[in-house]
């Protein structure tokens, strides 16, 4: 079972909780875009470099990725060639793969661009983030929407660092809205099917971890929120003031 | 009483001050009313939704039409009002194809095989990575001076897209160029060529007043389907046109028709030599068919008058009687007697004829009789006959060629198997490249075509695709995964039509060219890329030059900007708002044929006219001269004029093969290679050995599908999906038949098993199998069986959840031989003898 570090209780005095729900927020911020690196594209040279790196096996091993010999032994260009295959053969196709994209997976229609593609974009955009000119894929791919999480508690997390929990509980409300709105209610199938299918430890492991952490977040985002209200003097501003979202931009 | 043109008058005189009210209305400036229809509105926000004008490509009609987008995302397809050719119509296989754009099981990236061929297993690579390694083929066989082993085979590349891709293969030096028309309609045009010249022919049901039709299911499938069929319709309910259908089945083209003639597969021929029997017996000839036997050569001498000409017909049709022909047809000759003399006496009347009549043995045959039909009832080229065809001219920037561009000898078919094969014999390619003694390709470039499954000996197709002896390099340019792709060491992922530019040139049934574009709705989705715009890419990495544009949307703009009349409308701008482009003033094209030539031409410095053919052309050398127009390689370019009798004429000008300026039924070309010079009765020859209990196999096409190329559409599988067999009751009884039973359906070449559907709308004897069905690996809708990664691909598709049928079908091809007409190369797609049984 995946085991994510316990938030900050409002027992705390207000700074040294903030400190560390400041730290906490960044920590789920960098895990979002972990993930999301790991399922944009296949694994680059360097990102597996990074992942085999001696002390990484530690801290993946007790994140709960605990990835098979094949991973640590085989030599760098045939684990990255295995994984690419597989990333291939379970996100691209040709033909049949596990469509990584929201409206594929939840809509009647289950085609690319469904009516989720563009609640998704219109999604993120209302909150002033834009698509990368550069971003090929589909608004609702799964990498996006993980990135958007990472963008969302970033904020939350300078929020925090500043000591303004307002702006900090508006970014909790945005996570949990998203995640109850669109990556909730299609991740839990999507990556049993991941685990299902997968040839290889690493994306077994990877769809495993990512639907524990999501739904942890879940219950973490509530927790986080009640404390922020607790210490905001202010109530939070509703869904269409974004003015406490920094410009940002995603993919 | 009151009289309109009287009261308008009043009008004009009205017009003062004094007698017009003050204005309630404020008009600004008048400019521009907002086009009518073509108008669209989300029913969620109530928000008027982004009409782009576009056109079609779900069949080779590719009619003009217009998309809806909303946040980006294409939601509506329709038809475009301002079309002359569809006037405002398009089919359900036109409104489906937004399955097409966002379609799951779409190819969005460049991908690689890493397993063994058809395993299943790939790699996504860069674009560069593609093109780099396509490129390095390409360039390793220039520099060996083999170009020719870069083979590109299309299926379907039209207009601008043929331009700038097959432009590209040509630049770079290779000749090696197929298509897929022999599998199609190859054959009519091919008979066409040698007697009228150009190809393709338009049935102006607008203005005739009888419809003689053979072979053709053009109100449910048509290569000009919509244009054509919604005019038919509207002839028989505003003006009561009838028609008379000759077909092996009860089509919903029969079921419109006042009657319905069955015909023994591949006898059609028969009944049309009749025809002309009567006709010429009867004297039905007089009149318009005399005015037209001017233009007419049925005899060796181009010099022969009309009575002798009308001699020369009766004699070479004599036994040619109604009795012989019901002999051989089925078809009483009574009813071929009266329909003759109906279709020489209701005038103008139209005959129509495709692959009913000509995807046979004879059909090459078949459709020169239909042209010498027209000819002696005078119903050609003009209004409510058969007609040539009108497309749009544009005027394409130019793609410089190669001096040179080597082809290997692979598309034409073995030595002798086709006489005259002007639209290639593309079912032989495989089969020629196993053979190898033309040569074999060292990459082998597939372009909207699925060779496996769209030909013939479906087996044999795989294990040459499988193959990387014969073939060492497969391209498969294809949006998506299918029953060709599957065998491709690399897969570019093309655009569906709907993120495409084209400039379009489809004949038009008014007579009045139409010049219409093509432009993307939506960005292309992910990686893929429009292969007219990836060619431009390659170009750049092998150091071609491709003329002025840049990429596809330039050629289209160039084209647009620089063709008369679109250019004058707004060029480019103009065509991208409104998608269609006719001359308003432009008059229907009719009778090419009888324009007097004056002397200042046919006299001109070069031109010499050629005394055994009567043609006046320009040889390229003295040598040709002597050699005579008819015996000199691609003479006909040099075409100018015909000498007839009465005078110097136009006359039906050749465009392919080295024919006279005459309509030309007794053709030189035919005698040279062996063939009866006029329209002659051909038997089929595996007809003629048929067992008793031995069947005519007979394939056709479904409303809501092409070929090959639909089944992926989920709006489309759902309403079509499974193809059972029809065959009639009394067939059926005699080998133990009931309705819904599985039937084993076996031929030399290979068995399928199907279910049989019992009719009385298919006649005895034969049984009939549609196209479209039994896909193995084109997307979840089409095939069912998954493509082989994960086996998992459906599981969050819920529309799949709701596929309520498990029946795909099946595909005849895996049991029909690819077979070619001895003289046009035409695939045999009606010919195949087979033996039914209850399984």
């Amino acid at each position: 079972m995946f085991e994510f570090a316990s938030d900050a209780q409002p027992t705390d005095t207000q700074s040294s909780a903030c400190a560390q729900l400041s730290g906490t927020a960044m920590q789920v911020s960098y895990l979002y875009a972990f993930l999301a690196g790991l399922y944009r594209a296949e694994l680059s040279q360097s990102q597996l470099r990074a992942l085999r790196a001696p002390e990484m096996r530690v801290i993946l091993t007790a994140a709960g990725i605990s990835l098979d010999s094949d991973f640590w032994t085989k030599p760098e260009s045939q684990i990255l060639e295995d994984l690419a295959v597989e990333y291939t053969a379970l996100f691209l196709g040709p033909g049949g793969h596990i469509s990584p994209h929201e409206s594929v997976q939840i809509e009647q229609q289950g085609s690319y661009w469904g009516d989720a593609t563009t609640a998704v974009r219109a999604f993120i955009t209302a909150t002033g983030i834009e698509y990368s000119a550069s971003y090929q894929g589909i608004p609702d791919h799964i990498s996006v929407e993980l990135e958007f999480l990472a963008e969302l508690s970033k904020i939350e997390g300078i929020a925090w660092q500043r000591g303004d929990s307002g702006s900090a509980a508006n970014s909790l409300e945005y996570q949990g809205d998203f995640i109850d709105e669109h990556l909730g209610q299609w991740l839990e199938k999507f990556c049993a099917q991941v685990v299902e299918t997968a040839e290889l430890s690493f994306y077994r492991d990877l769809a495993q971890v990512t639907t524990e952490f999501v739904t942890s977040e879940i219950e973490a985002i509530k927790d986080r929120l009640k404390v922020a209200k607790t210490l905001s003097d202010r109530i939070a501003p509703d869904r269409n003031a974004t003015d406490c979202v920094a410009q940002d931009r995603i993919a | 009483m009151f009289n309109r043109r009287n009261f308008l008058k009043l009008g004009a005189a009205s017009a003062t001050t004094v007698l017009t009210p003050s204005l309630a209305l404020n008009v600004h400036a008048a400019t521009d009313l907002p086009i009518r229809g073509n108008r669209d509105f989300s029913p969620v926000t109530g928000k008027e939704r982004k009409m782009i004008p576009s056109a079609c490509w779900q069949c080779v009609t590719r009619c003009s039409n217009v998309g809806y987008v909303e946040d980006g995302r294409l939601v509506k397809i329709e038809p475009n009002i301002n079309s002359i050719r569809t006037e405002g119509t398009l089919c359900a296989k036109g409104q489906a194809a937004i399955n097409h754009t966002y379609d799951p099981d779409r190819i969005l990236y460049p991908m690689r095989r890493v397993g063994e061929r058809g395993e299943g297993k790939w790699k996504r690579i860069t674009w560069d990575e593609a093109l780099d390694e396509v490129a390095t083929r390409m360039k390793k066989n220039r520099d060996a001076g083999t170009p020719e082993k870069v083979v590109y085979h299309y299926g379907r590349a039209k207009a601008s897209h043929s331009k700038t891709i097959g432009g590209f293969f040509k630049a770079y030096g290779t000749g090696s160029i197929g298509n897929h028309t022999s599998i199609c309609e190859g054959g009519k045009w091919s008979a066409q060529e040698l007697t009228w010249g150009g190809h393709y022919d338009n049935w102006d049901f607008d203005n005739t007043k009888f419809v003689l039709n053979f072979g053709s299911n053009f109100l449910e499938t048509h290569t000009n389907h919509i244009p054509v069929a919604h005019r038919m319709l509207w002839a028989m309910a505003e003006r009561g046109v009838e028609m008379v259908t000759f077909d092996v089945r009860h089509t919903n083209t029969a079921a419109k028709s006042r009657e319905w003639v069955p015909v023994t597969p591949g006898t059609d021929l028969a009944v049309i030599l009749a025809m002309i029997n009567v006709v010429m017996n009867e004297g039905l000839y007089k009149g318009d068919g005399e005015e037209f036997l001017q233009y007419t050569r049925v005899t060796e001498d181009v010099g022969a008058s009309v009575p002798e000409k009308v001699a020369a017909i009766k004699l070479h049709m004599k036994g040619y009687t109604p009795a012989w022909a019901e002999k051989i047809s089925g078809v009483p000759a009574k009813q071929i007697t009266a329909l003759a003399r109906e279709f020489a006496t209701k005038k103008p009347a139209v005959l129509v004829s495709y692959r009913g009549l000509i995807a046979h043995y004879n059909g090459n045959e078949g459709e020169r009789a239909a042209q010498l039909l027209c000819a002696v009832t005078g119903q050609m080229d003009k209004p409510g006959t058969r007609m040539k065809a009108v497309g749009a001219g544009w005027t394409f920037p130019k793609v410089p060629t190669a001096k040179k561009h080597p082809k290997l000898d692979i598309f034409d078919g073995f030595p002798g198997q086709a006489a005259f094969p002007t639209h290639h014999v593309s079912h032989q390619v495989l089969k020629m490249i196993k053979d190898g003694r033309n040569g074999r390709p060292d990459m082998y470039i597939t372009y909207c075509y699925t060779p496996a499954y769209a030909n013939g000996d479906v087996q044999e197709n795989i294990d040459i695709l499988k193959d990387e002896t014969l073939i060492p390099f497969y391209v498969s340019v294809d949006p998506f995964y299918g029953d060709s792709t599957m065998y491709a060491d690399l897969i570019l992922p093309d655009t569906p039509f709907t993120e495409r530019w084209t400039a379009e040139d489809m004949v038009s049934p008014s007579q009045v060219a139409e010049f219409y574009i093509r432009q993307p709705f939506t960005k292309p989705m992910g990686e893929s890329r429009d292969f007219s715009d990836v060619v431009f890419d390659l170009a750049k990495r092998l150091d071609i030059d491709m003329g002025e544009a840049t990429s596809h949307e330039d050629f289209v703009r160039m084209t647009c900007d620089r063709t008369p009349g679109v250019k004058e409308a707004g060029g480019f701008e103009y065509m991208k708002k409104v998608g269609v482009w006719h001359d308003e003033n432009a008059k229907p094209q009719q009778q090419v044929y009888n324009r007097p030539v004056p002397e200042s031409v046919y006299k001109a410095e070069g031109v010499v006219l050629d005394k055994a053919s009567g043609v006046y052309w320009k040889p390229k050398k003295a040598a040709d001269a002597k050699k005579g127009y008819v015996a000199t390689k691609k003479a006909y370019k040099g075409y100018v004029a015909q000498q007839m009798p009465h005078g110097v004429f136009s006359g039906f000008a050749p465009d392919a093969v080295n024919k006279s300026g005459f309509l030309e039924l007794w053709s030189p070309l035919l005698k040279a290679k062996g063939f009866d010079p006029m329209p002659t009765w051909m038997a089929i020859p595996e007809h003629q050995e048929m067992a008793k209990d031995d069947l005519y196999l007979t394939t056709y096409k479904y409303a809501t599908h092409s070929h090959s190329r639909t089944m992926n559409c989920k709006f489309l599988a759902e309403l079509y999906h499974t193809n059972p067999a029809w065959i009639n009751p009394a067939t059926a009884k005699e080998r133990g038949i009931y309705d819904g039973d599985r039937i084993k359906v076996k031929s030399a070449t290979g068995e399928f098993v199907t279910k049989a559907q019992l009719t009385e709308a298919i006649m005895p004897g034969v049984v009939a199998v549609s196209h479209h069905c039994g896909h193995w690996a084109y997307g979840r809708y089409a095939s069912d069986r998954r493509a082989p990664n994960t086996g998992s691909d459906n599981r969050g598709d819920r529309d799949y959840k709701l596929k309520w049928w498990t029946d795909n079908g099946v595909h005849p091809n895996w049991a029909i031989a690819n077979s070619p007409d001895p003289i046009n190369g035409q695939q045999r797609w009606m010919d195949t003898v087979v033996k039914v049984t209850r399984v």
